[in-house]
């Protein structure tokens, strides 16, 4: 008594909503930085169980955005510093770690041990196979998303609402779609997305109005305008859902792994310039990005500008593209090879695996 | 310009404003063009909208590409977020 009494005043909640709480399993996918500012609320609202998976462990290139974490932490795995802090905060609820990644194995017996699920992940193909499965459990689940300064949040599968699909139904690639990691993040903005996670996943327990169901919601930090943008069910994709054999596939980090590509490791180039091999290379990131890599230099073209400048390069020359992170590049060579620049190749991974393999960094 | 022609906002949200290097653009288009002649158009335009996978909205709802954009305001190319 006590702890709950300023929620309980709230005519959503009172003591029945706030014994519904006690009585709901969520599943948050991903102690990131969604999963942080989602759990803490969820928590302090007193969820009754509350599962938390995630196979990674806290780095300090997190810490600024994941706020369950500290320094001491790094190298600890996130789901088990996770729950130690969230216990700490609030007693009541009862806590479970799992400290591995959410796989085509694992992903129906984990989630069917729950009411609902927060998608707090920070991969596509992790978000098609959170869809696939709940819509297989018939779970409704609580999507958040971001780049850079913008972020989506929606409820699927919601009482026969639509679902990831019916919004996407075209999987990108794992790579057509940049990271945190990739395209930077500040902390505020997968902190307020994953607050608006709690809310509607506290909105779905409670059985209350205005659920995000057939509709998502866009903010974009930088002119703080919030848009929202209404959808239907589509059957043909539920189907899609709905006939996916999850637990016959492999596990698609795995399998990603074998694919074919177009693509340079860090290390190859090396040897290629060790070899003192003439090659052109094409820098496709905004002429602001850091850092600048010696080694690479030649071309400065963003990529919104390739396709008009094609003709600044020699098509003759083995060509080296590279981006951040190697997906921005990925779409250039596909450019560049329609407009006869054949060898042209992208930078795995990109400066940033550029950096970490070969350590020749020079601003 | 022709007097009924449509003029719309083009908003490009996430990825899309980076591979375009626009936020938004103002457009016109013909009466009777649809949201498949829009998305043609913009792809010549912006070549890596071939590669991009995104959904289209027209004055906040989703639509398919038989859309006809008549007398709308805004049209918004939505891609999917992975970051977290």
């Amino acid at each position: 008594m006590g702890r709950y009494d300023r929620q309980i005043t709230l005519e959503q909640v009172g003591l029945e909503g706030q014994a519904r709480l006690q009585h709901a399993a969520v599943l948050v996918v991903g102690a990131g930085g969604l999963g942080c500012p989602a759990l803490q609320y969820l928590v302090a609202a007193g969820v009754g169980r509350i599962g938390i998976m995630d196979g990674d462990t806290v780095a300090l290139t997190n810490l600024h955005r994941q706020t369950l974490f500290n320094a001491g932490d790094v190298g600890r795995k996130k789901a088990i510093v996770a729950v130690e802090r969230l216990s700490a905060q609030n007693p009541d609820p009862e806590l479970l770690a799992l400290p591995f990644h959410l796989s085509p194995a694992n992903a129906l017996d984990t989630i069917s041990g729950y009411d609902l699920v927060l998608d707090c992940t920070d991969d596509i193909p992790t978000r098609y196979l959170v869809n696939d499965a709940c819509v297989q459990a018939d779970k409704p689940f609580i999507h958040g998303s971001i780049h850079r300064f913008e972020g989506q949040v929606s409820v699927f599968n919601h009482l026969n609402g639509p679902t990831y699909r019916c919004l996407f139904p075209d999987q990108p690639e794992r790579d057509q779609v940049p990271s945190c990691a990739a395209t930077g993040v500040l902390g505020v903005v997968p902190g307020t997305i994953g607050c608006l996670q709690a809310t509607e996943t506290l909105k779905v327990i409670l059985g209350m109005e205005g659920i995000l169901s057939g509709k998502l919601l866009i903010q974009d930090f930088i002119s703080q305008t919030v848009r929202t943008i209404s959808f239907q069910r589509d059957a043909v994709q539920v189907r899609v859902a709905m006939q996916r054999d999850i637990s016959a596939e492999q596990d698609e980090r795995r399998a990603c792994a074998t694919q074919e590509h177009d693509g340079i490791t860090a290390e190859e180039v090396q040897q290629a310039l060790d070899r003192n091999e003439r090659w052109q290379f094409v820098d496709v990131r905004e002429l602001h990005e850091q850092p600048h890599v010696d080694r690479l230099q030649g071309h400065r073209i963003p990529l919104h500008e390739l396709a008009i400048r094609i003709g600044e390069l020699d098509p003759a020359l083995p060509t080296v593209v590279y981006c951040q992170s190697g997906v921005r590049s990925k779409l250039a060579v596909k450019l560049l090879r329609e407009h006869g620049v054949a060898e042209a190749h992208s930078l795995e991974g990109g400066v940033l695996a550029w950096m970490a393999e070969v350590k020749e960094l020079n601003t | 310009m022709h007097m009924t022609d449509t003029t719309i906002i083009v908003r490009y949200f996430g990825l899309l404003a980076e591979h375009t290097g626009h936020g938004e653009e103002r457009l016109q288009f013909p009466t009777g063009t649809t949201v498949q002649h829009v998305r043609g158009s913009l792809c010549e335009k912006h070549p890596a909208l071939r590669y991009l996978k995104y959904r289209v909205a027209v004055d906040t709802a989703l639509c398919t590409d038989d859309k006809v954009i008549d007398g709308c305001t805004e049209l918004a190319l939505l891609p999917p977020f992975a970051g977290g």
